[in-house]
């Protein structure tokens, strides 16, 4: 085993290269980070019926999402257990039975044997079928109808592994007080060159990036249409250390303090266009939010990205207008990771207003949209230098106001509007911040660094 | 086979697709737009392989797709090039389209044209990163003041797995 210690320095904010290209780093992280955590592997509206299934990776192993007969979520390694050959082929669909191309063994939606053929001719009748059925990852559980499942059986319970994440996303991005959300169907994927964890850390909360790598972005933005310009105080829109200290870290970017005023003007004008069914949906929806938020000790209206660890990111506005991109980045190689980028809408709104949602993601933060794919152009500039030698002595710097997590200035500022940003869950900073990003690094140490 | 459509009018739609091409490939990029009607509706859905009846629709309506794109949106695209700090496309991409498999056929209106092409793309970054991308196109062409006009582009890629994210048109 790879002691990573001396290439961690997350305190004082220095990363060294080779946790990025190192590939026994890489292997290692399979099997203590991938092995270990709760994984994203889909949401519940993709299989709402008995049979229904999906397949996603939980790492570099390709699994199958269903629900059984009993309706009951399962989670199986796509493995026929006789030859090593995938029983299942396709990214969705409606199946009773699994059936091995190669050999023919057949499973059910329950993941044991049901067909063997020559089971009597030439197994002679002995085979143990209750031994070879298909792998289930052992623990599946949900929040918010996100399906999350973990390899290790010992693991702390979902919602204690997602912690206070669930108080942001209870407002901002689950939000079953609006009727829940719902994953429409398609799916985008693309290779990414870069290590998965530069992805990862970036949706934990980069600020910093945006005005430079997205510079063309805001200026077509401001040029075309003023009125839905983001209207926002910046020193009112924080970033969030969950697990800060000793838990599982997980980041969210730009979020916006206050109540939704703007932004519901500015969905109110979107809905004008779409008829008065649309205006008086989203009359109702900020009703239904200043209802659910009234209690309260600040009120938060968006955010913009954020970081479940190790590998499960979302694009957001909170807007009805801007569908939530669920994204993965899927580990393939120390520089190589694919994207898979899922898009969910709010499940009550109106047939228009999700079309026009879905339309606005795949312009921002998409495969094809016209934010991702700066961020990519970047990705690849900095993995050509991750390829070189000398280029790769010097730590990537995660230093900014390193020693100042918790007397941040920005924070008097705040209280001076009356904002006290302890009343907040986790460790709130000011929009531009890494000690989120410092804190990804500080739990992947940890994992990396033991066995148990 | 014979041809649906006469030989010269055949012959218009290929050289208007080349010239398209040609166009992106050389970066002349507000031409290109000048290429679509004002009701353009520019397409690309994703893809996915589905197996029985997934009781998750694929209602075109109602689907994550790549591009879905009208006159103003493909414009802002342009102008994202225009402004000097689009990233993906400094230095521009390197790029040529070879388009062929082309198909016309009247579509119903004098005016109009149905299209069936395929297209192989070789993007090139920094002289040395090569993507592919292959697919087909189903294109509407409509006679707009005696010039055609794309009115309706549908792309579907070959991948479902892309190389890299899109910062070119098809």
């Amino acid at each position: 085993m790879i002691d990573v210690r001396p290439a961690v320095d997350w305190e004082h904010g220095l990363i060294r290269n080779q946790v990025f290209i190192d590939e026994e780093v890489y292997q290692q992280e399979l099997e203590r980070i991938f092995r270990r955590c709760w994984l994203f592997v889909g949401h519940e509206s993709s299989i709402p019926e008995i049979g229904d299934y999906v397949t996603n990776f939980m790492g570099t192993d390709q699994v199958i999402v269903l629900r059984d007969p009993k309706g009951k979520l399962r989670v199986f390694l796509n493995k026929c257990l006789h030859r090593g050959n995938k029983v299942c082929f396709y990214d969705r669909g409606n199946a009773r039975t699994f059936t091995c191309t190669f050999h023919g063994w057949q499973y059910n939606t329950e993941g044991k044997i049901v067909g063997v053929p020559y089971f009597e001719d030439g197994y002679l009748g002995e085979l143990d079928r209750n031994s070879w059925g298909l792998v289930e990852v052992p623990r599946v559980a949900t929040y918010g109808g996100l399906i999350f499942a973990c390899w290790d059986a010992g693991a702390m319970p979902l919602d204690d592994y997602l912690g206070d994440v669930r108080w942001y996303f209870d407002r901002l991005l689950v939000r079953d007080y609006l009727g829940g959300m719902e994953v429409v169907g398609g799916i985008q994927r693309y290779d990414m060159p870069s290590n998965w964890k530069l992805l990862s850390d970036n949706f934990a909360g980069d600020d910093y990036h945006v005005p430079t790598t997205h510079a063309s972005y805001f200026k077509v933005l401001a040029e075309d249409a003023r009125k839905y310009r983001a209207n926002f105080d910046l020193d009112e829109t924080v970033t969030v250390a969950l697990g800060y200290g000793t838990g599982v870290p997980h980041g969210i970017g730009s979020i916006g303090l206050g109540a939704a005023q703007a932004q519901q003007q500015r969905d109110l004008d979107q809905a004008q266009g779409l008829g008065p069914e649309a205006v008086d949906w989203v009359r109702d929806r900020y009703a239904r939010i200043a209802e659910f938020m009234k209690d309260d000790p600040i009120r938060v209206w968006k955010f913009a990205n954020a970081n479940v660890f190790p590998n499960f990111c979302i694009i957001s506005t909170s807007s009805a207008f801007q569908a939530q991109g669920l994204i993965l980045w899927q580990p393939r190689a120390p520089l190589l990771t694919e994207c898979w980028q899922w898009c969910a809408v709010e499940r009550d709104a109106p047939k228009v207003v999700k079309q026009l949602a879905i339309r606005n993601l795949m312009k921002g933060q998409a495969a094809a949209g016209l934010i991702a794919t700066d961020d990519s152009e970047n990705f690849e500039r900095s993995t050509d230098n991750l390829m070189g030698h000398a280029a790769t002595e010097q730590p990537f710097n995660y230093a900014m106001a390193v020693g100042h997590d918790r007397d941040h200035a920005f924070r008097d500022k705040l209280r001076g509007k009356g904002l006290d940003v302890d009343l907040l869950p986790g460790l709130v900073g000011p929009h531009i911040w890494e000690a989120q990003q410092r804190q990804f690094y500080r739990y992947w140490e940890t994992l990396m660094s033991s066995q148990d | 086979m014979a041809l649906t459509v006469d030989r010269v009018l055949q012959q218009e739609v290929e050289r208007f697709l080349y010239e398209e091409a040609w166009l992106l490939d050389e970066q002349r990029f507000h031409e290109w737009l000048d290429l679509f009607t004002d009701d353009i509706r520019y397409l690309m859905p994703t893809s996915e392989s589905l197996h029985g009846k997934p009781s998750l629709s694929q209602e075109d309506d109602l689907v994550l797709g790549y591009f879905d794109e009208d006159k103003h949106a493909l414009g802002m695209r342009v102008r994202q090039l225009d402004t000097g700090l689009r990233h993906v496309e400094l230095p521009p991409s390197v790029t040529r389209r070879l388009i062929t498999n082309i198909l016309v056929d009247p579509a119903g209106s004098p005016n109009e044209l149905l299209v069936r092409s395929n297209f192989l793309i070789s993007q090139v970054r920094h002289g040395r990163h090569e993507s592919q991308f292959t697919g087909k196109r189903e294109d509407r062409l409509r006679q707009v003041g005696g010039e055609w006009k794309v009115a309706r582009r549908v792309i579907v890629l070959s991948q479902a797995m892309l190389p890299r994210t899109l910062s070119i048109f098809f």
